[in-house]
């Protein structure tokens, strides 16, 4: 299978009537739509379909030694790996923990990254700033608990932004994503990634609304005052937190995962068959591909006023079920999750061992034809929103399984030295274009390296003739003419 | 009669407008990989002295009016080939058509990522004569792959053994060695460097090619450069 304009047309057409909804009086109701959807403390079981605009507080927290657990003396082997999901097998049972809470908080997470948006109490930011403060804390005490228990590093540094954001719920069962998307949690996760310092960081926004003398200054730094953080940690307990740690430092039975070869193509794999003795592992590429210039024209479309909100939920629904659709019915690939207005995905070629050129190659093709897709879908919703596309490609050995409590809704997983390096190369990509990651690059073929290890992303109909894609005109032609090869001749002849 | 076999032969994605014995015009759309269009290109054909060209109508509307990388003579005529339009009759009409199909689509793929499709073309000028003797030469000793990469890429087995050859002779160095090419005679035996040459041993033909490449740039210093393409040594001049 192949990308096609025409196919990709019918689907997008498709996707257009699939776009949630959104309340006409979004930018005034919303808040109160959303509380009475998040009783359950579970965003998720937010009607799919629908979108709605959320304050609150976003906080981030990045797992600092992560990276220092994917390989074991440079090499990522099955051991390495089990360890790793361990790890996050570990954090993932803590977080599970807020999510079982029933107090409006929302915790989702990916890799080595925490997500909580914090909407409760309502109407009151420097309180919701407080409560994402506290529950940093307890989260931080309860890794550096375990960490000791299980003999894992257990460092986090914590990101806070508070805002609007656009809030949507997409997929089904084991694939089902929410997404937030705007200012408060793109910069919270900015600031969660930025540096190897452990600790709660606010930006400068969250600064501002959260109560006076919550920050103070400390070697020329904005740092957190202890007392806010100690006050802050008395006001909103988190019993079932406390609970759930104890419960785990005490637990001996971890998850034993065993990994099989999966059989290809790898769009067969389903989440929903996966546990962790059940995981599957092998050498595939890593798509993470992401929507520049989003979050600029959510903020915007926010401001706007719900005509604004309509087009932009139209546009990121059409764009990211399209890109998904790309992944997964024309490259037979695996989306991991959105992440965002980002989708994370796995393209695998092999015959009976992992074929690295080939599934970099596939994976460089999938990404021109999401570009290609891309720009249809602009066409189709007639947005004239200046944002591009940046595709981050990595290649290696990389396991997939499922972790957490959480039954129906448990943590798809696809975690490695590939995954970590396919978001950062695509995270260093200024404006829209493509970039393969050091691996990606060193087993490519030549043509692919040439053209795409960074660059702009092109159309899949001129990748299909520079990389002699069998489809391709240009090399049936060749094929059937082989001195059509042009020349150009030498100045004195002319 | 080269425009009149032209005429005949005509596929679906070329439509003829003003046609007389001497020249035609050429209006051409053709399907991509994905079935999507390209742009309309609006060309001509003209019967020049032994041979036909092909030109944009309007020059410099849609393609450079010259660049030796999309393969555009400096008097704005396609190259579609080694001496593609010579001899055009009714049975090599189809061939030249081919060639304008494939010439368009690259110049489609040339526009949007600054690369000629490394398949589609062979070098500038005398050079490409060499290449192709030394692709024929490469293709009898299974090393055609290798030669490509060495076009390509710089890389590969022929490629490493070319800072073996003595620049003063353009031969292999160590004369009374095994030649790197590993031809055999009718023995079974690797031939000597110094005799291998006379049987056209891709190293030095490749040698040979990069010294008239060089020749060519070297001959083309000084033109303007249209910047569509991302390798382009006229850039750098």
């Amino acid at each position: 299978m192949s990308w096609n304009a025409d196919r990709a047309k019918t689907r997008i057409r498709e996707h257009m009537k699939t776009v949630p909804t959104v309340d006409g009086n979004i930018a005034l109701d919303s808040a109160k739509a959303f509380a009475s959807v998040t009783k359950s403390g579970l965003i998720s079981r937010l009607p799919v379909r629908q979108a709605f605009l959320v304050e609150g507080a976003h906080l981030y927290g990045q797992l600092l030694d992560f990276d220092d657990l994917v390989a074991e003396s440079g090499v990522e082997t099955e051991a390495s790996h089990r360890k790793l999901l361990r790890f996050l097998s570990m954090h993932y049972r803590v977080w599970d923990a807020i999510v079982d809470g029933d107090d409006g908080d929302r915790i989702d997470y990916h890799g080595a990254r925490l997500h909580a948006v914090v909407t409760s109490p309502a109407g009151n930011p420097a309180a919701q700033i407080a409560k994402a403060v506290a529950l940093a804390r307890k989260l931080a005490e309860a890794a550096e608990k375990l960490g000791q228990a299980h003999g894992f590093p257990s460092r986090i540094r914590f990101g806070i932004d508070h805002g609007r954001c656009l809030a949507m719920t997409t997929g089904r069962s084991h694939e089902k994503d929410t997404l937030f998307l705007g200012r408060p949690a793109n910069h919270a996760a900015k600031l969660a990634a930025a540096e190897q310092e452990e600790g709660i960081f606010l930006t400068d926004a969250a600064q501002r609304r959260a109560k006076p003398g919550a920050v103070r200054k400390s070697a020329g730094r904005d740092v957190l005052d202890e007392s806010y953080v100690a006050e802050a940690v008395r006001n909103f307990a988190f019993d079932k937190l406390d609970r759930r740690v104890a419960e785990i430092a005490t637990d001996v039975v971890e998850p034993i995962f065993h990994f099989k070869r999966p059989t290809l193509p790898l769009s067969n794999v389903k989440f929903a068959d996966l546990t962790p003795a059940k995981s599957v592992r092998m050498g595939m590429a890593t798509i993470f591909a992401d929507i520049d210039g989003f979050t600029r024209f959510v903020d915007d479309a926010i401001e706007g006023g719900a005509d604004e909100i309509r087009k932009a939920v139209t546009t990121v629904h059409v764009i990211r079920e399209e890109l998904n659709s790309v992944l997964k019915e024309d490259f037979e690939g695996k989306r991991i999750r959105f992440i965002g207005d980002c989708i994370h995905g796995c393209v695998a070629e092999s015959e009976r061992v992992d074929d690295a050129p080939k599934s970099v190659r596939q994976a460089v093709i999938c990404a021109t034809a999401m570009r290609s897709s891309f720009d249809l879908c602009l066409e189709a919703v007639g947005s004239d929103a200046d944002i591009d596309l940046a595709v981050g490609v990595e290649y290696g050995p990389t396991p997939m399984t499922r972790l957490g409590y959480r039954g129906d809704d448990s943590v798809r997983c696809a975690a490695s030295r590939a995954t970590i390096d396919a978001e950062r190369t695509q995270q260093g990509i200024e404006g829209g274009g493509i970039r393969l990651g050091p691996v990606a690059q060193r087993v490519a073929e030549p043509m692919v390296r040439k053209v795409f290890a960074s660059g702009p992303l092109m159309s899949f109909d001129a990748a299909s003739d520079l990389l002699a894609a069998p489809q391709s005109p240009t090399v049936q032609i060749l094929r059937s003419e082989p001195s059509a090869r042009s020349h150009v001749i030498s100045p004195k002849r002319v | 009669m080269s425009i009149a076999a032209l005429v005949l032969n005509a596929p679906d994605w070329a439509e003829l407008r003003l046609v007389d014995g001497r020249q035609a015009e050429i209006d051409a759309v053709l399907t991509r990989s994905s079935g999507a269009f390209t742009r309309l290109f609006e060309l001509v054909v003209i019967h020049l002295a032994h041979e036909v060209k092909v030109f944009e109508r309007v020059s410099g509307k849609m393609l450079p009016t010259s660049c030796p990388d999309r393969h555009i003579n400096d008097d704005g005529s396609f190259c579609l080939g080694l001496r593609a339009g010579e001899g055009i009759t009714r049975e090599t009409a189809e061939a030249w058509w081919r060639k304008l199909h494939g010439f368009l689509l690259c110049q489609e793929t040339a526009a949007q990522s600054g690369f000629w499709p490394a398949g589609a073309q062979i070098s500038h000028g005398e050079a490409g004569e060499i290449e192709l003797l030394a692709e024929a030469a490469a293709d009898t000793l299974g090393l055609l792959h290798a030669y490509r990469e060495a076009v390509e890429f710089d890389i590969g087995p022929i490629a490493a053994s070319l800072y073996k050859i003595n620049r003063a002779t353009g031969l292999l160095r160590n004369g009374r060695s095994a030649c790197l090419c590993g031809r055999k005679d009718r023995r079974n035996n690797t031939l000597l460097r110094r005799d291998c040459h006379r049987f056209s041993c891709p190293i030095v033909l490749e040698h040979e090619r990069r010294a008239a490449a060089e020749r060519f740039w070297r001959s083309m210093q000084g033109r303007p450069c249209c910047g569509t393409m991302r390798e382009c040594p006229l850039k750098r001049t």
